[in-house]
C-alpha cells in the first residue's frame, strides 16, 4: 500500500478555468464549498492517513461501473490508490492558483491550477462523489484520459492483449532518454498496436523531452500517427517545446474555450507568440491572464515569461522586484538561469546593475 | 397614431394584396390615380341624423358612421361620416380628410365633403382640392405596397364647426369569383352617437353572417323587389379600448362577416383552381430539377427550401410594374423574384419533382388558429405557405422567410394555428402542429476583476437558437457587423456608459442546426461603485431577460395579454472576483411559475465567483384577461430578483485595493505602451 502511495504521477499542465455548467440551471448549494475545502485540506496535510480516508472502495467501485462498465473490484481498489498517487504529486506544487467546483451527475469535478514560482504549473480535474466527498479519479488535462479511464483501458487493450512486455520496452528507453532506441522499438510494434490512442497516450506519459534531434525525431514520429487523436493539451506542449509555434498555437485554439482561455494556456500561447515575435499579441494575451490572477504572484509569472522571451529587460526588472515586494518570492540566480529563455537577460547590462540590489 | 410595422409584417400585407389581386394594374408605377368627385349611388340610402346632445365628446364629436355596401355589379362600399370640432385638438386633428386606397384594385370617388358653420356650408369639395399622393410607409426597406391616399386639406376650421363627408370605393377582383365575402367594423375606438351599416345583395344570393365581440344587437334581414338588405344600427356606439400588447388575433372592434361560401371545400376548390401549374418547364428549371434529382432526397429537399427562401427575391417595387397574373414556376425561377404564393407554387413544383407531396396551404398571420371562428371564407387568409409530408412526418415551410436553418430538423416552423390545406378536399381547416423547438439565448458572461478600481474585463458569449437565429441572421445579412457593434456598445453604455471594445464582436454561424454564436469583449472602467465607509459596490444584471419579466403598459385590462412566443432564454453572469469574499450566506434559489411563464433566479457563490443567473420561458403565447391579474402579481415578484448587487466592505484598507492599478501604471510609465482599456 505504501509504494503505490508513493507512486508519483508525473502532471504536465495546461489549464483553463472552469466553466460553468451551461446545460443545467444553477442548483446552488453550500456544499459546493465543502468539496473545495476537503480537498485544500488534503493538499496542505498530505500524509497517509488524511489520504486514505478520502478513499472508499463502494465509491471507488460505483465510479468504474458508472463510467467504465467495469466490475472488478480490485480494478476499482487500485483506481483509488491511483488517484491517492496524483494527489501526494499534487501537494507539492508551491501554490494554488485557481480552484473551482462544479456539479456533474453524483460527482463534484474540482478543478484545480497548481504552480511553482518557476511558472511550472498543474490543470487537473479532481473527482469526488456528492456523497461524502471521496475521491474516485484525477483528470490532468494534459492528457487524453483521467487516471482512472487511462489504466482501465491500459488493462483492457494493452495488458489483456499481451502488449505490455513490447510497450514497456518503449517506454523504458523513453524514460532513460534513449530516444533513438526507443524509436527502434516503436517502429518494430504491430501496425494495429500503433494505432491504438492508449499506445500513444502510454507513450506520451513516459516522454521526458522533445528538445533536441534526437528526442525531436521519436515525438515527431508519435505526433504524426497519433494525428487523428485529441491528447489534450500535450500536443500543443510538445510542438512548443520543440520550437514549431505555428503549429503549438493551431493545436492550442482546438481546445475547449474554457481550457484555452484559462491562465497558464494564456501563458503558454503568450509564451508562443513572443517567440513568434508577435510583441504586441504576447503582451495582451500575458495580461488576459493577469488580469484573471492580479492578486497572486501567478499572474505576473506570465508577463514576466513574455519580458525575457522579447527581451524587455526593463520589463523583467520591475516584474522581479514587484514580485519580491509584494509577494516575497525571490529567485537565486540559478532558479534565475533556469527559468526558460532568460539567458538574454542573464547578460544584460539591466541585470548586471539590478543583480546586487535584488540578491541582497 | 401610426405604427411602424415590421417588416414581416408589411411582408404579409404585401402577400395578402397580390394573393387577392390577379388582373392588370390601373396604372403603371409612378402614375397618380384618378380621384373623382359625383353623386352617391342611388342604392346607398340617406341616413336621418340623430339630435345632438347638450355635452359634446372631445377633441371630436362623432354624430354619424354609416357604411352601405353593394355587391349589384361589383363590391362597392359607400362611407358617410359627420363629426363635431369641439376643441382645438379636434381642429388639428380631423382638419385632413384621409382616404386611403389601391388603385390596382380600387376607384375612389368623392360624393360630398362639406363643412357647416352655424347651419350654414361654409365649404364645399372642388376637384382641384383633391390631393393624390403615394402612401408608402417605409420605401428604405423596398416595400412598396401600391397604396395612394386622397388628401383633402381643409381650411380655416373652427371649433365648433362640423365636417360631412362621403365617398364610396368600388373594385371588384375577378379571381375572387362570383362569391361574396366581407368583413366590416361595427364599432370603433371613439363613441359614435349613430353606427350603421348596411349590405344589399340580389335577393337570390345566399349569404350566411355572424357577429363577432361583445355586441347586443340585431342584424335585421329584409327582402323585396329583387334585392335583400341586412342592416346593423348601433345607437350611442362606445368607444372600445384598445390596450397595449394584444394577441394579434385579437379585435378589441365588434365585427361582422358574411360568405357567400358554404363550407371549407368549396373554399378549397376556389383556390385549388388558382394553384395550378398550367404551363410546361424551361429548360432551366427542367435543368435545375435534374441537379437536385442528382442529390439525396433529404438533401435535395433542404437545398430546394433554402434556395427558394434566399434565392427568389420576395416582390419588392416590381409590384406596380408587373402583371398580377399568377407567375408560373419557370417565370419566378428566370426572374429570380416572386410574392409568397408565386415562391409556394415554385417550392411545391420543385418538391413534387423529388416525388415529395407537397400542397399550399393557406394561413393567416394574425387571426392563426381563431380563423376556425369564421364561417369559411377566402377572406380568412393572408398567406400562403408550403405543406409537405416526408417519412410520416408533417412539415409546414414559410418560403418567404430567409435565413432559415439548411438542416430539415432545425428549420423554424412558424405557428400559424390553423391551415387550408388547398389539394386535401377535406372540408376542413387542419391543425398546424409544429415540432417542439428551442427558440431563444443564451448569454453567458464572464467579468473579471483585477482589484476593486481597475477597469474589469466583460467577455459575452451569446448563443441564439431557432427564430432568434435566423432574426439575428437577417440582420446581419442587412448590416454591416461594424454596425451591430455600435449598437452593442450603445446598448452597454445604458449600463456602464464608460464601456469600449476590447476585441470586435466576433459572429459563428452553424447554419445546419440554426444556431449563430456571438462573442463580445469589453473593457469597463466604472463597473465598481464606491460605497460608505470605504466599500466597493457592484451589481450583475441579466438585462435581457428581465426586458420580459416587467409589467405591461396597461395592467389593468379587460383584454388579453400577448407573450412573446415561443421565447426562452438564460443568461448567466459570473464575476471574478478580485479576492475571495464569502458571499456564500447571500446564494439563493427562486422560482417563480405559472401556467403562462417561467421565471427562474438564482445567485451561487464559489471561491471568487459570484454566479447570478435568470431564465425566462414563455409557455403560452397569451393571458386571458381573467388570469392577468395573478400573472401580473407573479411577474412583479419576479421583477424583484432581476439582478445581484454586492457590496465589498473596507477595501480601501485591503493590500490588493490598488495592487494591480499601481502597477500597470508602473508598466505604462516604464514602456510607453497602454496596457489596459484603449490598449495594445
Amino acid at each position: 500500500m505504501k509504494r503505490l502511495l508513493s507512486l508519483l504521477v508525473l502532471i504536465c499542465v495546461l489549464s483553463g478555468c472552469a466553466s460553468t455548467n451551461k446545460a443545467t440551471f444553477l442548483e446552488t448549494s453550500t456544499t459546493i464549498y465543502e468539496a473545495n475545502k476537503k480537498l485544500e485540506y488534503l493538499f496542505k496535510n498530505p500524509d497517509e492517513d488524511v489520504l486514505l480516508a478520502m478513499i472508499d472502495r463502494h465509491a471507488s467501485e460505483a465510479y468504474v461501473k458508472n463510467e467504465l462498465g467495469v466490475e472488478d473490484p480490485k480494478f476499482a481498489m487500485k483506481s483509488a490508490y491511483i488517484s491517492i498517487g496524483a494527489i501526494i504529486g499534487l501537494a507539492s506544487f508551491e501554490h494554488i492558483v485557481y480552484s473551482h467546483s462544479r456539479e456533474v451527475g453524483d460527482y463534484w469535478l474540482s478543478r484545480y491550477i497548481f504552480s511553482h514560482n518557476n511558472g511550472t504549473f498543474a490543470l487537473v480535474d479532481i473527482t469526488l462523489t456528492k456523497q461524502d466527498y471521496r475521491l474516485v479519479d484525477v483528470n490532468n488535462l494534459s492528457y487524453r484520459s483521467s487516471l482512472v479511464h487511462f489504466f482501465a483501458e491500459y488493462d483492457q487493450q494493452v495488458k489483456s492483449a499481451g502488449h505490455e512486455e513490447a510497450i514497456a520496452v518503449v517506454t523504458e528507453h523513453l524514460e532513460k532518454k534513449a530516444s533513438k532506441l526507443a524509436l527502434e522499438k516503436y517502429q518494430q510494434l504491430p501496425g494495429e498496436v500503433k494505432t491504438l490512442p492508449i499506445v500513444h497516450e502510454t507513450l506520451f506519459r513516459a516522454l521526458e523531452t522533445c528538445e533536441g534531434e534526437q528526442h525531436q525525431l521519436f515525438c515527431e514520429t508519435l505526433l504524426t500517427d497519433s494525428e487523428n487523436v485529441h491528447h489534450g493539451l500535450l500536443k500543443a506542449n510538445l510542438f512548443r517545446s520543440m520550437g514549431q509555434y505555428q503549429q503549438a498555437l493551431t493545436k492550442f485554439e482546438d481546445l475547449p474555450e474554457d481550457i484555452r482561455s484559462s491562465p497558464p494556456i494564456l501563458m503558454e500561447k503568450a509564451m508562443v507568440h513572443a517567440h513568434l515575435g508577435h510583441k504586441r499579441e504576447a503582451f495582451a494575451i500575458a495580461l488576459d491572464g493577469l488580469y484573471q490572477n492580479a492578486g497572486s504572484a501567478y499572474g505576473y509569472l506570465i508577463m514576466l515569461q513574455v519580458a525575457l522571451i522579447t527581451d524587455e529587460h526593463d520589463y523583467t526588472v520591475e516584474l522581479l522586484n514587484f514580485m519580491k515586494e509584494t509577494f516575497e518570492i525571490q529567485f537565486s540566480e540559478q532558479q534565475l538561469a533556469d527559468i526558460t529563455n532568460s539567458e538574454n537577460f542573464m547578460k544584460s547590462t539591466q541585470y548586471a546593475q539590478f543583480k546586487q540590489v535584488y540578491q541582497s | 397614431m401610426s405604427k411602424k410595422l415590421s417588416i414581416m409584417k408589411q411582408l404579409y400585407i404585401l402577400c395578402a394584396i397580390v394573393l387577392m389581386v390577379w388582373f392588370n394594374p390601373v396604372r403603371a408605377l409612378g402614375e397618380r390615380p384618378d380621384v373623382t368627385i359625383s353623386s352617391a349611388p342611388a342604392w346607398a340610402s340617406k341616413q336621418s341624423l340623430p339630435a345632438l346632445p347638450e355635452s359634446l365628446r372631445k377633441p371630436l364629436h362623432y354624430r354619424l358612421v354609416d357604411r352601405q355596401v353593394s355587391d349589384a355589379a361589383g363590391v362597392t362600399a359607400v362611407s358617410h361620416n359627420r363629426f363635431v370640432f369641439t376643441d382645438a385638438a379636434g381642429v388639428q386633428e380631423g382638419s385632413t380628410v384621409r382616404v386611403r386606397f389601391n388603385p390596382a384594385y380600387q376607384q375612389l370617388v368623392f360624393h360630398n365633403v362639406t363643412v357647416w358653420r352655424d347651419g350654414k356650408a361654409v365649404y364645399q369639395l372642388a376637384a382641384q382640392d383633391i390631393k393624390v399622393i403615394n402612401a408608402e410607409e417605409d420605401q428604405k426597406n423596398n416595400m412598396y405596397l401600391g397604396l395612394f391616399d386622397a388628401l383633402i386639406l381643409l381650411q380655416d376650421i373652427r371649433v365648433g364647426d362640423e365636417l360631412d363627408y362621403s365617398y364610396s370605393l368600388s373594385g371588384s377582383n375577378p379571381v375572387l369569383g362570383e362569391r361574396f365575402s366581407y368583413f366590416d367594423n361595427l364599432g370603433w375606438g371613439v363613441a359614435v352617437d349613430l353606427l350603421s351599416f348596411k349590405l344589399t345583395l340580389p335577393d337570390d344570393k345566399q349569404v350566411a353572417h355572424k357577429v363577432f365581440g361583445n355586441l347586443n344587437t340585431q342584424v335585421q334581414h329584409q327582402q323585396s323587389e329583387g334585392t335583400q338588405t341586412f342592416t346593423v344600427k348601433v345607437e350611442n356606439s362606445i368607444a372600445h379600448t384598445v390596450e397595449n400588447e394584444l394577441p394579434g388575433w385579437f379585435s378589441p372592434f365588434p365585427y361582422i362577416q358574411f360568405t357567400e361560401f358554404n363550407s371549407w371545400l368549396e373554399v378549397q376548390s376556389w383556390a385549388a383552381e388558382l394553384f395550378q401549374v398550367k404551363t410546361e418547364h424551361s429548360p432551366e428549371l427542367k435543368a435545375y430539377i435534374n441537379e437536385l434529382k442528382a442529390l439525396p432526397k433529404q438533401q435535395a429537399i433542404e437545398q430546394a427550401i433554402t434556395f427558394v427562401q434566399d434565392e427568389i427575391r420576395y416582390l419588392g417595387l416590381e409590384l406596380g410594374v408587373n402583371s398580377h397574373q399568377p407567375n408560373m414556376p419557370h417565370q419566378v425561377f428566370e426572374k429570380r423574384f416572386g410574392d409568397c404564393k408565386d415562391k409556394t407554387l415554385l417550392l411545391n413544383t420543385l418538391l413534387r419533382a423529388l416525388d415529395v407531396d407537397a400542397q399550399p396551404a393557406l394561413v393567416s398571420t394574425d387571426k392563426r388558429a381563431h380563423i376556425s371562428e369564421y364561417l369559411p371564407t377566402h377572406s380568412a387568409f393572408n398567406h400562403v405557405i408550403t405543406h409537405f409530408t416526408l417519412d410520416g412526418e408533417a412539415y409546414w415551410v414559410d418560403p418567404t422567410i430567409n435565413y432559415q436553418g439548411s438542416r430539415l430538423s432545425s428549420l423554424h416552423q412558424p405557428d400559424y394555428g390553423s391551415a387550408l390545406l388547398v389539394d386535401s378536399q377535406s372540408d376542413a381547416l387542419t391543425e398546424v402542429n409544429i415540432k417542439p423547438a428551442r427558440h431563444g439565448i443564451d448569454i453567458n458572461e464572464m467579468i473579471v476583476a483585477p482589484d476593486y478600481v481597475s477597469p474589469v474585463q466583460w467577455r459575452i458569449e451569446s448563443q441564439y437558437y431557432g427564430w432568434q437565429a435566423e432574426r439575428l441572421r437577417y440582420q446581419l445579412a442587412s448590416s454591416q457587423k461594424k454596425v451591430f457593434q455600435e449598437h452593442s456598445l450603445n446598448y452597454y453604455a445604458q449600463f456602464y456608459p464608460g464601456v469600449q471594445v476590447k476585441t470586435p464582436i466576433s459572429f459563428s454561424d452553424n447554419r445546419r442546426d440554426n444556431v449563430i454564436t456571438v462573442v463580445e469583449s469589453y473593457w469597463v472602467p466604472d463597473f465598481w461603485q464606491p460605497g460608505e465607509n470605504g466599500a466597493a459596490e457592484f451589481y450583475l444584471s441579466a438585462g435581457n431577460v428581465s426586458q420580459y419579466v416587467k409589467l405591461p403598459q396597461t395592467v389593468r385590462r379587460k383584454q388579453p395579454l400577448a407573450k412573446a412566443y415561443p421565447l426562452s432564454l438564460s443568461q448567466r453572469v459570473t464575476l471574478l472576483m478580485p479576492a475571495d469574499v464569502d458571499f456564500s450566506a447571500l446564494a439563493y434559489q427562486k422560482s417563480f411559475a405559472d401556467p403562462y411563464v417561467q421565471i427562474d433566479s438564482a445567485m451561487e457563490y464559489d471561491r471568487r465567483r459570484v454566479t447570478f443567473h435568470a431564465r425566462y420561458e414563455a409557455l403560452q403565447e397569451f393571458v386571458p384577461v381573467e388570469a392577468v391579474p395573478a400573472h401580473l402579481s407573479k411577474i412583479k415578484q419576479a421583477n424583484k430578483y432581476s439582478g445581484f448587487g454586492g457590496t465589498v466592505m473596507e477595501v480601501e484598507t485591503n493590500p490588493n485595493y490598488t495592487l494591480f492599478k499601481d502597477f500597470i501604471n508602473q508598466l505604462e510609465n516604464k514602456t510607453k505602451m497602454k496596457f489596459v482599456g484603449e490598449s495594445l
